[in-house]
């Protein structure tokens, strides 16, 4: 069992790289039967690699076609953050409901840290970001919280570091971080709805009209 | 050749998917069972890969949890899995429910209020056929909202809920209370309605989300 799960380990590494730097591209197709003829191994190892890296959001399975680089249309990315929009906020809710000193300075750490960050590469970034939004949603206290938006956004991070030129600065998504933080410390009075348009609308302007708060005027900012 | 892709036909794993789903529904496999992979090979004559694919996606469908080191289980809430669960059912159904509000076709709403009026005509049947079309008005609703990830967000999350509750149901209790409010939904929908879609919910979910603000940031409505 442990030679099954580091041959595993080995192939999730393999894989991620040849993803990361582009062997592979988005949309392309990733073949469990090809990949067991390059490494002469069984097919059992990779299939359960390519699961870890589809809850990873790296890969996305399309029933009875296999799997595929992760890629996303426009009205996908909006209709993930519609959905991500009412989540989240309520995990910024209880977060700042739940925080315990603790929190608080891993929270201004990460933080700390993402501002630290100068023209690095993206992925870099993004795992730094992707770190400081999971402590966030592990915060709210809630489990099933924090899986329903691990499983939305794994794919919207990882289609975000594999479209990103890596020497393209990221500054402003950056800076939107410290909102949240400042929300969580009960220093914003916005609601965390409007709150969270914001720091979206930072990376990806048009939300279009699938979520009820950028479809109804009324429903906007005041709530 | 995509079928072989997973070393089974779909035709097979689609079979013993619904096989398995139904035998957890007709309480043939009870909660907190354990899914023997195989024993379940042997006993429907299919090879342990398709049963494992079956599981997973029974798990992926939320009627069997799998728990590290020790096998997969067919599921078995507690109270604070339900108020967790629901805890997040609201945020993100009452979403649904506003998208519905704002955009729903007469077409769409005449399905719900049909999917109403099945749930009323329908006598001491056995729960588990309630539970059914009580699940079967929510699906349409959320499909109607229009925002798939959404729809699947809501159907994951929920799918251990209605099947906790058809398998804890008492075989013969009418569901009445729970029918009623389903027109108040549908109410809120048609705009004749200007509470919060949250407060409805909360309501409409009722003893099943009994303490909101243990793990949600909703108070109780005021006025019920």
């Amino acid at each position: 069992m442990v030679r099954f799960n580091t041959l595993k380990g080995n192939l999730v590494k393999v894989v991620t790289e040849a993803i990361l730097s582009n062997k592979y591209r988005p949309g392309d197709r990733v073949n469990e039967s090809e990949l067991a003829r390059q490494f002469q191994i069984s097919r059992a190892p990779i299939r359960e690699a390519l699961q870890q890296l589809e809850q990873q959001g790296l890969l996305m399975k399309h029933p009875r076609r296999g799997m595929f680089v992760v890629t996303l249309t426009h009205e996908e990315i909006q209709k993930i953050n519609s959905v991500r929009l009412v989540l989240e906020a309520e995990a910024l809710r209880l977060c700042r409901r739940n925080l315990t000193p603790r929190g608080e300075k891993k929270l201004t750490d990460l933080v700390q840290e993402l501002e630290s960050q100068g023209e690095g590469p993206a992925d870099k970034q993004y795992r730094l970001d992707l770190e400081f939004h999971r402590a966030l949603w592990g915060m709210s206290g809630n489990e099933y919280l924090e899986k329903a938006l691990n499983s939305l956004m794994a794919p919207l991070f990882a289609h975000a570091v594999l479209t990103t030129p890596n020497e393209k600065k990221t500054h402003t998504i950056i800076i939107s971080h410290r909102w949240m933080l400042d929300f969580v410390l009960g220093k914003i009075e916005k609601s965390a709805e409007a709150l969270l348009l914001e720091h979206i609308r930072v990376a990806w302007p048009d939300l279009g009209t699938h979520s009820s708060f950028t479809r109804d005027p009324q429903a906007k900012p005041s709530l | 050749m995509p079928s072989q892709e997973t070393g089974t036909s779909p035709r097979s794993k689609i079979d013993i998917v619904g096989v398995l789903k139904e035998a957890i529904l007709s309480n043939q496999i009870k909660p907190g069972e354990r899914l023997n992979e195989s024993e379940l090979a042997r006993r429907y004559e299919i090879p342990r890969a398709s049963i494992r694919e079956a599981l997973q996606q029974l798990e992926e469908q939320g009627l069997v949890l799998s728990n590290p080191r020790k096998g997969m289980f067919v599921v078995n809430l507690d109270e604070v899995d339900k108020q967790k669960m629901n805890s997040v059912r609201v945020v993100l159904e009452a979403e649904a429910l506003r998208l519905c509000r704002l955009s729903l076709s007469s077409k769409g709403q005449k399905q719900l209020a049909l999917s109403i009026e099945k749930m009323e005509s329908q006598g001491e049947g056995p729960a588990y056929q309630q539970w059914r079309l009580d699940l079967e008005f929510h699906q349409t609703l959320w499909k109607l909202c229009g925002n798939e990830y959404l729809e699947k967000a809501l159907n994951r999350l929920t799918t251990p809920l209605f099947s906790h509750a058809v398998l804890t149901t008492p075989e013969k209790k009418k569901l009445h209370t729970v029918i009623v409010s389903h027109r108040t939904l549908l109410e809120y929908i048609q705009g004749k309605s200007d509470r919060p879609a949250e407060d409805l919910l909360i309501e409409h979910y009722s003893t099943g989300f009994a303490h909101p603000g243990r793990f949600s940031s909703f108070d109780p409505p005021e006025n019920t």
